[in-house]
């Protein structure tokens, strides 16, 4: 038995070594491909759980429509009357299994797999059999668009207002800044949504929703113009909401930074305050904001539900929210393995940014 | 001076904390009774009663919104979504009209002869075409006529195909006398002209065979080189618009997702006002898509949508308005209601409720405990009717002496549940003969706030009688969950469509094997002998043509289900609709049974 044992540990580390001189020769690259594999695994059993939480689920897509064909509250009955007969139980057992709905939720995914991974196909929408890339396509450029807008302006003022409101720590002006911020990173964004819709609609200054009424196409400099004032208070609003939380935290971390010894020594030297912000003590502050930013990345490509709904803004948001509501289960599965791709490779991209950024980081033996 | 302000402070304070006396039934009467006249005095009634449309002028574009995203521009899959479907059908037309006034069918694409045959007891509908109905292409001078193979192919080769699991399936079968299913059959009689072949003699032929005028041309070539994947694979919302053939008032020009679709008038429609000027008059349509109700109500208000149906919570707002620039139009009761109804699916024989429930006295009682009168004046301010017959007024065996008996009177629903041996006890409670409470559940959608309010009036209506009513609210996915797979719901709140102006409508719910007789679906054989007796009618009503003969197999279908109460309909609410001004009004209508007539409207000059 002990032999067995001790052969398979020789295999096994006959099979490694390589793995193992390679991280010792490349640890950054090791590290990272080690977490790209554990990426792959992390969204294969997150595929996994999607699916069978969508079983758990009362109903499917099926049921969904059948119950739009039969309920209604409202009623109507103009000219044209015809007899709108509901489907049968056999042809809903037939529609749920030309969708594979009959099979058990494991075999679903894999077939889901099967298709994504070798013919690189997102498939066809459960209920409109549009393909899934158009569905997401469609929308995933304006919901990058106002995030992108959003966090470079949420970025560049938290950290300008941080690290400024830190060196004035105590003012008058401090106090005042630190309570808005603490305000606005409570204030419920849904409703701030709404006040800043309900002032649109009341001075008239700007439109009650947040996309032009016109596309692209049709008139590309008036587009952009148009949209710049559509997008004008979801954007304020998304500042607002965004900004109070950042600004805090550069603040507060910077003026850890400013306390620490390492920091009395470098002015003991006689080295200038602009130096000793921005080159000692801002770069640590950038530590714990890389940390908590891994699903920036993400949040570009994910959409703003609320907003999108009360500023008719056309991103993705929508059309996941409707998705999950009508069980479209391909549609909801590559928009979640989308962004949770995303949410794990930027965890990935921040410990690299983190071994660069701070020279304590390091992956090798130094 | 601050001791000055301190004082006015706890003066507005102790004020504020004042105690209001609360308002009783008949104030809250009067002020609604008030407020009613009120609001529809400041709104416009003006149903439609078949008054000729005035000639209108070309020109203009309406604007309006819809709140979700088309899936398809699929004929096949837009039957299973309604927003779908409403743009599919703007470049669609069907086959003929009911007229809810006179109760006749009149033609509309196509005209019909009826032809009985009492010997054979077999029946021939011979449809004839327009001359002139075209399949027109956007920016297009490209046209096709329609004909009759249109309709046969659509009939034949996909309703009547089951690969295709259309709702229209079923349809084209017919329960004969033996109980077999026949197939009705179509054949073409020239171009314009084609006959279904009915096995049996039915009341309203034209009713099973109405149907939207699809293009084969399209279809059939899918089907012929990718069959079936084929078929369904076309037109989705990725493929250009403007490649869809059109025969309806519309041509979709574009559409952007999440955005807006703009359709464009189709020159080349038939149906012309009296100076020969095809309708509708307006150029262009855009839709914008507005997931939210409150932003279509702010665009309403800017002008920028052209009609708004108003939520009761908007009308005061909308109404009050000094020098508004819209006009509010107001029509009657709805013609279907939501009811409320109690599960006697033997898979519960075990609770007390299900003995409750299937004895006729406990749900009479019930219908007699809802007090419709205050749910109209609280939850709708008194826009509302009471609904109390089955039928409503356009069908033809309306018959206004058919009413339900069993209204608001908690005495008379004292005396039915001591009937079946309900009875108080000294603490108030009512119990049954086994001396348990009586206390269930009713389940509303967790959507809709106004059942919330409803609801809460029923409980509270149970509650003075000792009777116990838990509100269960629940998401919509799993409520029907509970109604067709696990039948664990007690009573419920629940709307249907369609609103019966066909008596034979409704074969899903109203005989006893249909998926949705809800309160015990897809029984074997009839549970009970009312239930019984009502698929008899249903059966006979359904196959008598002569008026008088089917009048009476319709009253006792009616006066049945008014007497056992298997579901309670509630009320009927009015609804309102709010017209920008600078359309011309003069063919705008409202009512209830053409809903918004604005197939006629034009621009002010």
């Amino acid at each position: 038995m002990n032999r067995v044992a001790a052969a398979a540990r020789r295999i096994a580390a006959l099979l490694f070594r390589p793995f193992y001189l390679f991280k010792q020769k490349a640890p950054l690259t090791a590290y990272i491909l080690n977490r790209l594999v554990t990426m792959a695994v992390m969204l294969f059993l997150l595929g996994f759980a999607v699916f069978g939480l969508m079983e758990l689920a009362p109903g499917d897509i099926v049921d969904q429509i059948m119950m739009q064909q039969l309920f209604s509250e409202g009623d109507s009955q103009r000219g044209a009357v015809r007899n709108q007969q509901a489907m049968s139980m056999d042809q809903l057992e037939a529609r749920r299994a030309s969708l594979g709905l009959d099979q058990p939720f494991y075999i679903q995914y894999l077939r889901w797999l099967e298709r994504v991974i070798l013919h690189h196909d997102l498939g066809t929408s459960l209920i409109s059999r549009a393909p899934v890339s158009f569905l997401i396509a469609s929308r995933l450029a304006n919901s990058v668009l106002l995030n992108i807008i959003s966090l470079v302006l949420i970025t560049f003022f938290s950290f300008f207002l941080g690290v400024y409101f830190s060196t004035k720590a105590g003012t008058h002006a401090d106090l005042a800044v630190t309570f808005f911020a603490l305000v606005l990173h409570a204030f419920p964004g849904m409703l701030l949504l709404i006040l800043l819709q309900l002032f649109a609609s009341v001075s008239g200054l700007f439109p009650v929703t947040a996309y032009p009424p016109f596309p692209f196409a049709s008139n590309p400099p008036g587009f952009v113009f148009s949209y710049a004032h559509h997008i004008f208070l979801p954007l304020l609003a998304s500042f607002l909401g965004g900004i109070g939380g950042t600004l805090r935290m550069i603040r507060a971390t910077m003026l850890d930074q400013l306390g620490q010894p390492y920091i009395t020594s470098i002015r003991a030297r006689g080295i200038g305050e602009w130096r000793v912000y921005f080159h000692h003590a801002f770069r640590n502050t950038l530590n714990p904001y890389i940390t908590g930013s891994a699903n920036l990345l993400a949040s570009l490509f994910s959409g703003s539900l609320i907003l999108e709904i009360i500023f008719a803004y056309p991103g993705i948001g929508r059309l996941m929210y409707e998705a999950v509501l009508q069980e479209d289960i391909n549609l909801v599965l590559a928009n979640i393995m989308f962004v949770s791709f995303l949410v794990l490779l930027g965890m990935v991209l921040a410990d690299i940014l983190l071994a660069l950024v701070d020279p304590r980081i390091r992956y090798g033996k130094d | 001076m601050k001791k000055l302000a301190m004082i006015v402070v706890l003066a507005v304070l102790a004020l504020s904390c004042s105690r209001n006396d609360e308002l009783s039934m008949e104030d809250i009467s009067a002020l609604t009774g008030a407020g009613v006249t009120e609001i529809l005095a400041k709104t416009s009634a003006k149903p439609w009663r078949g008054e000729e449309f005035t000639p209108g002028k070309l020109g203009g574009t309406w604007n309006s919104v819809m709140d979700q995203d088309p899936k398809t521009f699929n004929i096949l899959i837009a039957q299973q979504d309604n927003i779908s479907a409403g743009i599919v059908n703007s470049m669609l037309d069907y086959l003929v009209d009911y007229d809810p006034l006179t109760k006749e069918w009149k033609p509309h694409c196509a005209s019909f002869e009826i032809i009985p045959d009492e010997k054979t007891d077999t029946l021939d509908l011979i449809y004839t075409l327009r001359d002139d109905m075209y399949w027109s292409f956007y920016n297009s001078n490209r046209k096709i006529k329609v004909t009759s193979d249109d309709v046969i192919f659509w009939y034949n080769e996909i309703d009547g195909d089951p690969a295709f699991q259309s709702s229209g399936y079923y349809q084209q079968f017919l329960t004969m006398e033996d109980g077999t299913e026949a197939h009705i059959d179509i054949e073409k009689i020239d171009d314009r002209r084609f006959v279904f072949h009915f096995p049996r003699i039915v009341a309203e032929p034209l009713l099973a065979t109405n149907t939207d005028i699809a293009p084969r041309l399209d279809y059939e070539q899918a089907k012929r080189e990718k069959g079936v994947q084929g078929v369904q694979d076309l037109f989705s919302v990725n493929t250009d618009p403007k490649n869809i053939p059109s025969m309806g008032k519309w041509f979709l020009a574009e559409y952007t997702p999440g955005q807006r679709l703009v359709f464009k008038r189709n020159g080349d429609y038939w149906d012309r006002d009296s100076k020969g000027t095809a309708i509708p008059y307006y150029e262009e349509q855009i839709v914008r898509i507005i997931p939210d109700e409150n932003t279509q109500f702010l665009l309403f208000k800017e002008g920028q949508i052209e009609t708004y149906t108003a939520r009761p919570e908007d009308l005061d707002e909308l109404v009050t308005k000094a020098n508004s620039d819209y006009t509010v139009f107001n029509n009657e009761g709805a013609l279907s209601a939501s009811f409320w109804t109690f599960n006697q699916n033997p898979a519960n024989n075990e609770t007390p409720q299900y003995e409750w429930f299937t004895k006729k006295e406990f749900r009479q009682a019930m219908s007699c405990l809802l007090n419709r009168d205050r749910i109209i004046y609280q939850v709708y301010r008194g826009l509302a009717a009471p609904k109390l017959s089955f039928f409503p007024e356009p069908n033809r065996f309306y018959d206004p002496e058919i009413v339900l008996q069993y209204t608001y009177s908690p005495e008379q629903a004292e005396k039915l549940l001591a009937g079946i041996g309900i009875k108080k006890d000294s603490a108030g409670i009512m119990r049954d003969s086994q001396n348990r409470p009586i206390e269930f559940n009713l389940t509303i959608r967790s959507e809709s706030a106004v059942m919330n309010d409803i609801a809460s009036i029923i409980s509270d209506e149970c509650g003075k009688l000792g009777i116990k009513i838990n509100i269960r609210v629940l998401d919509f996915q799993k409520l029907v969950e509970q109604i067709f797979n696990t039948f664990d719901w007690e009573s419920i709140i629940m709307g249907l469509s369609g609103s019966q102006i066909f008596p034979s409508q409704g074969s899903n719910v109203w005989a006893s094997g249909g998926n949705l007789h809800l309160w015990y679906p897809q029984q074997k054989s009839p549970a009970t002998d009312w239930e019984a007796r009502v698929d008899y009618l249903y059966n006979e009503g359904a196959f008598t043509v002569d008026p008088q003969k089917a009048k009476a197999y319709w009253d006792e279908f009616q006066g049945i289900l008014l007497e056992q109460c298997p579901v309670i309909y509630l009320v009927r609410p009015r609804s309102f609709e709010a017209l920008l001004n600078r359309w011309n009004q003069s063919n705008v209508y409202f009512d209830n049974l053409n809903g918004f007539e604005i197939t006629h409207i034009f621009l002010n000059q």
